[in-house]
């Protein structure tokens, strides 16, 4: 008798740290997300799919960087044995609307652990005023 | 802490190189800063910090939101069906599978399609709610789990006695809302995991998917990139399925294949923007693209042109049309539209040259179609409705076709003598055109006024009929499809179909000249009926009273339902002006019901008949290309518009 499971997903840390860039120039500033591992032991034939959404980035005296300039490049790697395929989300905006981090598709049997990386980049422009820029990132698995 | 600090400790061990050192000078000064709150550190320098690695674990803890086990088992997802008005119970289950009890913010939410892959998302907890997430009441608005602990929370999903049949996707959503740590770091992560619910509420179901939006760049050896807007219009779930064709210059099919990365579920009213990489375009050759894509119960194509060399491609800038973007509100009228798209461009075709009209209820865009059409402001629009009181014509001069274009007025139950006569002139009109348009604003439901209209039209049997959905840009594409499949139905009830179906937007000039081309081959062959140039055959005194009553109307909201009439007696040119200074004197009078009105009219110190004269003198001095004294009065014709003598005095 095999009981079905649940899904769900741990994170290894939970904050990004994006690196600095010069006043002037603009750039990008790059990161990483931590690690997120999906594990999907429901055994049925669904799939799932893991969002994430970005607000804008909010600095000192309510100076903005708007969420869509975040864009990332995410991959994903299914664990052996695992029944599923996963795909990582295609590269680019984030923003507030979402973009895909990764999913499996619908198949007869499903199911997995998956270990999901993705590099981010936030597009700075040049004279952004100098400081800290804070935003939150939600990922949603469904 | 997350421990994400860590990755920017400074080395302890002195650096022997100096730039190295300096470096690590600037990350003490960050981590000082990052200690107060920050992030990402703007600093007027010009280097960067090396980006922090992955994080030190500090796990963020594992919970799962699952449907209840009920007598069928485990579900994966919730699957309901409910009638319109109907109200179903369930429960959720949220299992912390942690050694500390979490809180979690649970809500629930509509589903969307990511803009990029068209992944399953769901719209966030401060975001509107439209459909299952506002139609789902949960038990518990937050909750915290014990450590190891299981819990349920009963919800009902009560849908509206007015929701629309189909799928509402949607789903039950624990959201971790208080992460860990003294401050996000940079981008602080929640995370939320959710258990989906596929809501169907019960009615008539109208699968429709569209291909919109075809381009190609690139070409030849470096490859070129084919995208497109896949969309579904109707009001259920599709699993969409797609391919590409490309045929050369005899129409020989060069390669076909099935293109992928298509979402898995494309749900009602949703977009997806999709790329495919086509590796090998013919080098020298002009090519045609169609992508065909479908799904239970639907399909769609469009089609565009490639032409490999940049040279071709200027010579053929004109004969290059983006092939129309194939609108398929159902399967019949899709197999049409997509056959319209089929239409070569380089075709030669006989001129053609007609009359057609615009039918619908007041304010149903008619006015606003015509000027859209025409390219010129020439019939009256104003937020009222039935300010058209004339048969405007519209005149659209095409290379292939001549339209012209009768804009009726409108259509209502005849409350007065009034409303008796402009049925009549309608009815008339009908009967003398080659295509009629019957104009359906998308942003209202179909009313009985669209259903009075509808059946008088069933009674013109030769005249091909076009049914066209106006002011689409007001509304999301979801309700654009379900007006589609609302006036599809009506015909179908009444026992007549339509020759076409449209969508368009007049104000955003969207799928304007689509309705042109569909329109142009209903006309029968002959020359042009007008000569080039002439945008209408109105006489210029009745535009110019027309003018007038429309800045009369403008901003009258609702004090004055249609009492206003306009007379022009004179237009006279002023006589001793110098040749290079005219000036043109216009006498016209401003009729109203009831002496009450007088007051809105004229309004405080004469400042709203001021207002309604310089504005309508800026129109006729545009229209007529001179400039002009407007000499207006208000009087009233007490009771005018049940006097059949008045009317005929009025014009009518």
């Amino acid at each position: 008798m095999v009981e079905p499971g649940e899904l769900g997903m741990t994170q290894q840390g939970q904050a990004v740290t994006l690196g600095a860039v010069p006043y002037g120039d603009g750039g990008a500033a790059a990161g990483r997300i931590g690690t997120v591992t999906v594990k999907d032991a429901r055994g049925g034939p669904a799939g799932w799919s893991l969002i994430g959404k970005v607000t804008d980035f909010t600095g000192a005296g309510g100076l903005r960087i708007p969420g869509a300039s975040l864009s990332w490049t995410p991959s994903c790697a299914a664990a052996a044995g695992s029944p599923s395929v996963c795909a990582p989300g295609s590269a680019g905006t984030v923003g507030p609307e979402g973009a895909v981090l990764a999913s499996t598709p619908d198949a007869a049997v499903v199911g997995g652990t998956f270990t999901i990386d993705a590099t981010v980049a936030l597009q700075v422009p040049p004279y952004t005023a100098p400081g800290a820029y804070t935003a939150v990132l939600t990922l949603t698995l469904s | 802490m997350t421990g994400q600090d860590q990755g920017h400790d400074p080395d302890p061990d002195p650096d022997p190189d100096p730039v190295r050192a300096h470096r690590h000078r600037h990350r003490r000064r960050y981590r000082v800063r990052s200690a107060v709150a920050a992030a990402l550190v703007l600093l007027a320098a010009v280097f960067l910090l090396a980006p922090a690695g992955t994080a030190a674990a500090a796990d963020n803890g594992q919970w799962s939101v699952l449907p209840a086990a009920n007598n069928l088992g485990q579900r994966p997802y919730f699957y309901l069906s409910a009638a319109p008005g109907g109200t179903v119970a369930d429960t959720v289950t949220i299992a912390n599978r942690t050694d500390q009890p979490r809180t979690f913010r649970l809500y629930a939410a509509d589903a969307y399609n990511t803009a990029r892959d068209g992944g399953f998302a769901l719209r966030g907890p401060d975001e509107p709610r439209t459909a299952t997430g506002a139609w789902t009441k949960l038990a518990r608005e937050r909750i915290t789990v014990p450590a190891r602990t299981v819990v349920g929370v009963g919800f009902t999903l009560t849908v509206p006695d007015r929701a629309e049949p189909g799928d509402h996707p949607g789903a039950v959503v624990a959201l971790d809302d208080t992460p860990e740590g003294t401050g996000p770091q940079g981008i602080g992560v929640q995370q939320a995991v959710a258990a989906r619910v596929y809501l169907r509420v019960a009615g008539p179901t109208a699968p429709a998917l569209a291909v919109e939006d075809l381009r190609v760049t690139g070409r030849a050896a470096a490859g070129a990139e084919i995208s497109y807007t896949l969309r579904n219009l109707g009001n259920v779930t599709l699993r969409p399925r797609a391919a590409l064709a490309v045929t050369g210059a005899l129409g020989r099919t060069l390669r076909s294949r099935t293109l992928t990365g298509l979402p898995a579920e494309l749900l009602p009213g949703q977009e997806v923007r999709l790329t495919a990489r086509w590796e090998d375009p013919p080098a020298l050759e002009w090519t045609r693209l169609t992508v065909t894509a479908g799904a239970d119960g639907t399909s769609s194509r469009a089609t565009v042109g490639h032409a490999a060399h940049p040279a071709l491609n200027g010579l053929l800038a004109a004969a290059l049309v983006l092939l129309a973007a194939a609108w398929s509100a159902l399967g019949a009228a899709s197999g049409r539209m997509a056959r319209m798209s089929d239409r070569s461009p380089e075709t030669t075709s006989p001129h053609r040259a007609g009359f057609a009209c615009f039918v619908g209820r007041p304010n149903a865009g008619k006015s606003t179609l015509t000027n859209a059409l025409v390219g010129t402001k020439v019939a009256i629009t104003s937020n009222r409705p039935q300010t058209t009181r004339h048969t405007v014509r519209g005149i659209v001069h095409r290379p292939d076709a001549q339209l012209v274009l009768v804009d009726t007025p409108g259509l209502h139950k005849p409350r007065t003598l009034l409303g008796e006569r402009l049925n009549d002139v309608v009815r008339a009109t009908w009967s003398e055109v080659d295509v009629i348009g019957f104009c359906l604003p998308a942003d209202q439901k179909l009313g009985p006024g669209d259903k009075f209209i509808v059946k008088e039209l069933a009674g013109i049997k030769k005249t091909p009929k076009i049914a066209i959905i106006t002011k689409t840009d007001l509304v999301e594409s979801k309700v654009v499809g379900e007006q589609l499949i609302a006036v599809h139905q009506l015909a179908e009830e009444l026992g007549f179909e339509w020759a076409e179906i449209v969508p368009v937007s007049a104000v955003g000039d969207s799928q304007v000249h689509l309705l042109a081309d569909l329109i142009a081959p209903m006309l029968p062959e002959s020359p042009p009926l007008y000569p080039e140039g002439d945008l209408t055959d109105e006489p210029e005194m009745v535009m110019v009273a027309e003018l007038i009553r429309e800045a009369a109307l403008e901003g009258v909201r609702d004090e004055l339902p249609h009492s206003i009439a306009v007379v022009v007696e004179e237009m006279i040119p002023r006589e001793n002006r110098p040749a290079d200074r005219p000036l043109l004197d216009i006498h016209a009078n401003l009729y109203i019901e009831r002496p009450s009105q007088k007051g809105i009219i004229i309004g405080p110190k004469g400042a709203r008949l001021k207002e309604v004269g310089m504005k309508s003198r800026k129109h006729i001095e545009a229209l007529l290309g001179t400039p002009v004294f407007l000499d207006l009065h208000v009087k009233v014709a007490k009771d005018w518009q049940r006097d059949p003598k008045q009317l005929r005095k009025l014009g009518f």
